[in-house]
Order: C-alpha cells, then sequence, then structure tokens
C-alpha cells in the first residue's frame, strides 16, 4: 500500500536529516587516526592510517589511482616518514604528491570552481597554498642531505627556486610573498656545498628578513672573506656588524679551512589545520521570528540556513623547542621559520573568500528550495514546506567544507649550524615541551665536508 | 536462479576484461607508435636517443676523433665519468641511460679502448662518501691517471624549466665533453637540446 503523500515526505525528511547530522566525511575527519597516533609519537601507526585511506599495505606503495586527496595524503605520509628517519620513502612520497599536484595546478577545473559556488566548499580540485608549497622543495633538500645526496638536494633546490618564481609571478600571489626563508637558507646552504658561492650568497641574503641569526652571520662572513661577490642587502648586513663591532674580530680567514661543518635541522609541532564549521545564522533569526510572530512558516524557512567552511586551528603542540648539544658542548638553536605563522596569514588572506563563497552557497540552496517548495506546493499545499526543507537539508549534508591542507607539516622550522673539525661527532638534541626526549645522533663530517642531521617532529 | 548465475559469471568476466592490460610496443609490434607519445616531461628513451645521437655523431665528425683519435699509432684509452645532473629534475635512471648509450658508441667505434666501467664504480662511491665533487676537472684529471686513461667522456644535462599559465615546459641540454687527461683541457664540447612540455 502506496504512503500517503505528506507520509512519504515525512520519512525523506527524517532521512535527508539524518544523512545532514552524518554529513561526508571532510578531510580532517578522514586523517584523525593518523593524528591521534601521531600526536602521541607513534609515527609508524600514523603512516599505517594513511596507509590504509591510500589502499596500500606498505609506505614503499604509492597509490595506484592519484584520485581526490591522494596527493595530499601521500604528503602526509611523507613527513611521517620523516620524522621516522626514512628519508629515501619521505623524498619519493614527495616527489611523487609534487608532481601530482603540479599536474592538478595546470589541469581546468571548470566544474570544481563553479561547484565550489553552488554546492560544496570541496568540490574544486586542491591547491597547495605558496607557504605549503615551498616548504615541499624545502623539505625535501633535508631528506636528500640526510641522504648525503647533494645532487638530489640541489635537483629541490632549483625546484624550490621555480616554484618561487611562479608564485611571485603570479597575479593572485603576488601581494603576498611568502616568507620562504626555510627554503632559501637550505637552498644557500646547498648551493655552497656544491661549490656555487655566488649563488647561495643570493640564497642566504634572502633569509635575512629571519633576523641575525647566527646560523647566517658565520657562512655570509665566511664566504664574503674568500671574496665572493656579496650584493647590495648583504653588504648592508655586514656593515651593520662591523657597526656593532660584536663579530667582525671573529670573522672567518679567507684561507681554505680544513674542518668541516653540522647543519642541524629541526621542524617541531605542527602548522594549524582546518576543521569544518557550519554556522547556523537562519536559526537565531527563526527562532525569534517564532516567538514574535507564532508562524512556524518562519521556521521552515530559515532553519537550514546553514554557512558551512573551514575554520583554522592550531594543535596543541607536545614539541615546542630542543636544545642542541656538539661533543658536549651547547650551541644556539634559532628560529628560522614560523611555518604555523604563515599559514595563517594566508588563511586570513583567503578567509573573505570562502566565506563569501559559502554564502553563495547558502543563497543557492535557498533558491533551489523554494522552487521545490513552489512546484511541491502545486499538487498540494502542506507537501511545499516539506519537501524545501527536505531540498535544503539534503544540500546542506552534500556542502563539505574544504578542510584539505598540509596538517604534519612543522609549525616551526629551527637551526643550528657550528663548524667541527673533521669526524665523528656525538650530537644530542633534548626535544623540549610536554613529552621530553633526548636523542643523540653520531654525526660523521669528512675534511672541508659537512654533516647534516634532521629531525623532524610534528606533533 | 541459472539466470542469476549466468549474470554473475557475465559480469565476473566483464569486469576482469577492465583491468590492467600490459602491451608490447616499439618497432616490430602491433604497436609501434607506443613510444611515440611524451608521458611527462622528463627525459624518456626516444629523447635520450636523440640527445646522445646528435652528440655521438658530433663527435665522430670532431678534429679531435678524425685527426688525433684516429689517426694515433694505437686506439688511446678512454675512461668515461658520471654525467652530471644539472637539472630542476631527479634523472638518475636517464643519466645512467645516456652514459650506458655513449659507452656503447665508443665501445663499437673501436677506434678507442674503454676503461671498465666496473673499475670506477668503488672508486666514485669513495669519493662520493668524502664529498669529494667528482665533476671537478682537477679530480677528474688525477683520476684520469690513475686509471690510465688519455681522455675522460663526462658531461652534463642542463634544463630551463618555466610555466605560464597552463603551460609547463622544460628545455634540456646534454653537453658532451671530452676532457684530456695530461693537460686538463676540454678537447670536445658539443651540446644538443630537447623541449618538454606539459599543457593545460
Amino acid at each position: 500500500m502506496a504512503a500517503p503523500p505528506r507520509g512519504r515526505l515525512h520519512r525523506w525528511a527524517v532521512i535527508l536529516c539524518a544523512l545532514w547530522v552524518g554529513g561526508c566525511a571532510t578531510y580532517t575527519d578522514k586523517l584523525r587516526q593518523s593524528h591521534t597516533a601521531a600526536q602521541r609519537g607513534d609515527y609508524e601507526a600514523g603512516v599505517r592510517a594513511l596507509n590504509d585511506i591510500l589502499d596500500v599495505t606498505s609506505p614503499e606503495q604509492l597509490p595506484d589511482e592519484w584520485k581526490a586527496s591522494k596527493p595530499l595524503i601521500v604528503l602526509e605520509r611523507a613527513m611521517l616518514l620523516q620524522a621516522q628517519g626514512q628519508y629515501k620513502w619521505s623524498a619519493r612520497d614527495m616527489s611523487a604528491a609534487e608532481a601530482e599536484l603540479e599536474f592538478l595546478d595546470l589541469k581546468q577545473d571548470t566544474a570544481g570552481s563553479i561547484g565550489k559556488y553552488i554546492y560544496s566548499d570541496s568540490a574544486r580540485t586542491y591547491k597547495a597554498q605558496p607557504a605549503e608549497r615551498l616548504a615541499l622543495n624545502a623539505l625535501n633538500m633535508l631528506n636528500y642531505l640526510a641522504m648525503d645526496d647533494l645532487q638530489g638536494a640541489s635537483v629541490e633546490a632549483r625546484r624550490f627556486t621555480i616554484a618561487r618564481e611562479y608564485m611571485e609571478s603570479s597575479l593572485e600571489n603576488s601581494k603576498k610573498r611568502s616568507g620562504g626563508a626555510f627554503g632559501s637558507y637550505v637552498a644557500g646552504f646547498v648551493f655552497e656545498k656544491s661549490g656555487e658561492p655566488g649563488r647561495a650568497l643570493r640564497y642566504y641574503a634572502e633569509t635575512l628578513g629571519a633576523g641575525d641569526l647566527q646560523a647566517l652571520r658565520e657562512p655570509v662572513l665566511r664566504l664574503s672573506a674568500q671574496g665572493h661577490y656579496v650584493g647590495q642587502e648583504l653588504k648592508a648586513y655586514l656593515r651593520k656588524l662591523e657597526e656593532s663591532g660584536s663579530d667582525v674580530k671573529n670573522t672567518p680567514s679567507a684561507a681554505p679551512d680544513p674542518n668541516g661543518e653540522i647543519l642541524i635541522m629541526l621542524g617541531l609541532g605542527r602548522v594549524p589545520y582546518k576543521i569544518p564549521k557550519r554556522m547556523a545564522i537562519g536559526a537565531a533569526v527563526a527562532y525569534a521570528g517564532l516567538w514574535v510572530t507564532g508562524d512556524a512558516d518562519i521556521l521552515t524557512r530559515s532553519i537550514f540556513k546553514f554557512v558551512a567552511y573551514p575554520e583554522l586551528v592550531t594543535p596543541e603542540s607536545e614539541v615546542t623547542g630542543a636544545t642542541v648539544n656538539v661533543n658536549g658542548q651547547d650551541w644556539p638553536v634559532e628560529l628560522l621559520t614560523d611555518l604555523a605563522a604563515e599559514i595563517s596569514r594566508e588563511y586570513e588572506t583567503i578567509k573573505p573568500r570562502i566565506i563569501a563563497a559559502a554564502l553563495t552557497r547558502m543563497i543557492a540552496r535557498a533558491a533551489a528550495a523554494e522552487s521545490v517548495r513552489y512546484l511541491a506546493g502545486k499538487k498540494e499545499k502542506a507537501a511545499g514546506p516539506l519537501a524545501a526543507l527536505a531540498t535544503e537539508a539534503a544540500l546542506v549534508a552534500l556542502d563539505k567544507p574544504d578542510t584539505r591542507s598540509w596538517t604534519f607539516l612543522p609549525g616551526k622550522i629551527y637551526i643550528s649550524r657550528t663548524r667541527v673539525e673533521p669526524g665523528q661527532h656525538d650530537v644530542r638534541i633534548e626535544l623540549l615541551g610536554k613529552t621530553r626526549q633526548t636523542r643523540t645522533i653520531q654525526v660523521n663530517v669528512p675534511p672541508e665536508g659537512f654533516g647534516v642531521a634532521v629531525i623532524t617532529e610534528p606533533r | 536462479m541459472p539466470a542469476l548465475s549466468l549474470v554473475l559469471i557475465a559480469t565476473l568476466v566483464m569486469l576482469a576484461g577492465c583491468g590492467p592490460k600490459a602491451v608490447r610496443g616499439g618497432p616490430g609490434t602491433d604497436n609501434p607508435q607506443l613510444d611515440k607519445p611524451a608521458m611527462s616531461v622528463t627525459l624518456d628513451l626516444a629523447d635520450i636517443e636523440y640527445l646522445v645521437s646528435e652528440n655521438t655523431k658530433a663527435l665522430s665528425a670532431s678534429p679531435l676523433w678524425t685527426r688525433i683519435i684516429m689517426r694515433a699509432p694505437a686506439p688511446p684509452t678512454v675512461a668515461i665519468w658520471p654525467i652530471r645532473n644539472a637539472t630542476s629534475q631527479h634523472i638518475d635512471d636517464q643519466l645512467a641511460a645516456i652514459l650506458s648509450s655513449v659507452e656503447t658508441f665508443l665501445v663499437n667505434s673501436a677506434d678507442v679502448r674503454m676503461v671498465s666501467r666496473e673499475n670506477q664504480r668503488e672508486l666514485i662511491e669513495e669519493l662520493r662518501s668524502r664529498q669529494v665533487d667528482i665533476y671537478d676537472p682537477a679530480t677528474i684529471g688525477k683520476l684520469g691517471r690513475q686509471l690510465g686513461a688519455q681522455y675522460f667522456v663526462t658531461g652534463k644535462v642542463t634544463s630551463v624549466e618555466e610555466r605560464f599559465r597552463r603551460t609547463r615546459r622544460v628545455q634540456y641540454s646534454l653537453i658532451l665533453q671530452v676532457l684530456e687527461v695530461e693537460t686538463g683541457r676540454i678537447v670536445f664540447q658539443n651540446e644538443a637540446s630537447r623541449s618538454k612540455a606539459l599543457k593545460g
């Protein structure tokens, strides 16, 4: 026996409401298990959870298909692999994800661009934000340096330059040049060690914005003392140092130095990530209207007036700082880049556009609901409001806030650089924060060579 | 019930047919054009063949080859050294393929005697572990004498990468060099270029 039309509509309304309450899992929801594991320092379990999402059985495998947010998930895995010291697989993941992200970036996404304003915030293909894009090559430089592969690191340094030039030339990003001090510094180091001191100095000059770092002062003084060309910005910096008089007497000699050096890079904490927000802007107005007028129809027109958008939240950091000790002597640990702050700044810049798109979607939903109300009401007057309510609820459920971002990106990048005699060195790193931890790493430095230690704690 | 089973079997057969299928391609196969399309902006076999053949053609026509090597009383000993990657791409496998192709040309020319690359592998690893710049001409000269070579064949691959709107283009150049071990002079150099692009 067929249910009466009104009963059918009630049933549909209940189903759609249930669907709305459940909603679709956002990117952040999917990553919850991996985040929880990483937060307690169990990176292996974090990788396993990501492998499940990627539909692979080991970190050595890449997904067969790069659909949806898989390039981003592979980037997340790359960070956890780096945290585990699996630099080879981390580098492979970063390169593979980068190629896919570039491919997506070149792809025409007309449907997604329209969809973003009509039905869902997540309709567009993922485009990495400038800070994420530049950090990718910088972090991959670290993978290659940790593997003692200077040629691989210099490939990443060139890729970093290309990515940055493209970003700077693009109109959309011309006004918000990302700090990028992290990438510039590591590229400077890579080119210095590749026998290109002039190029290295140009990159070092770009990191002056990070402040007067000891890790910057020493190589700049040394390379300029060796007679390499120093640009205007660095000349001004050197003049300032001379005026302060503090370090000039310690200027490294122009003679070749048989010693080597150790570079320690620390990526600690996590950048802010996005959570889905649904702001019920219609409900308050509706209840007030109901109280004043007693007309329940107001409720049916306003109850599903939601604005769905992603909100940035800062995760609680387990690791907030570090101390470095080389051969029993403490060395300064300096903040090179606050990636968390860069990510927040970028989000604030694009937030008005996100909210505008969310409002447009709400209006589109209202228009669709009113059309259904009119069509259903033509057959049976009472069916109109219910059909409209059901339609709007279904469309709200479809509107998935775009919470995609590189969530395991380290919040802060610290640096410690010191010149040492050739040979084996004990590097002791104490991680500070809620869970204190000490790590001792053996770093081998050949004569006139270098050793790199990479510590990644994205939690 | 039998009808349902038949439908199920038919569905399974159809699904099996949808899986990945391996094909053979290249000259003399059913897919002679398989190697023609570019799959990415990295160097593929067609690019490598082109870059190497342009360079080896230039080498065999050069005064070094026609006036010195071919007229030498005995075939000179030549060592081949890794090609430097000065590009923005991770092309280690392609560099190995380039090196092998150049080596094949030199061996088959019968005009030179080649130093086995097996002898060099350990040497390169040892140098790399000491972070010695293996592309430094002074290092190459020293090693050349150690290996008893008169000439060293080496080179580098460079790239210029640009992006404009929905097009990304990478222009590759293979620069092949021959160094005289005794003097450290570059006695031959040639450059061949190839471009790859990805259009959105």
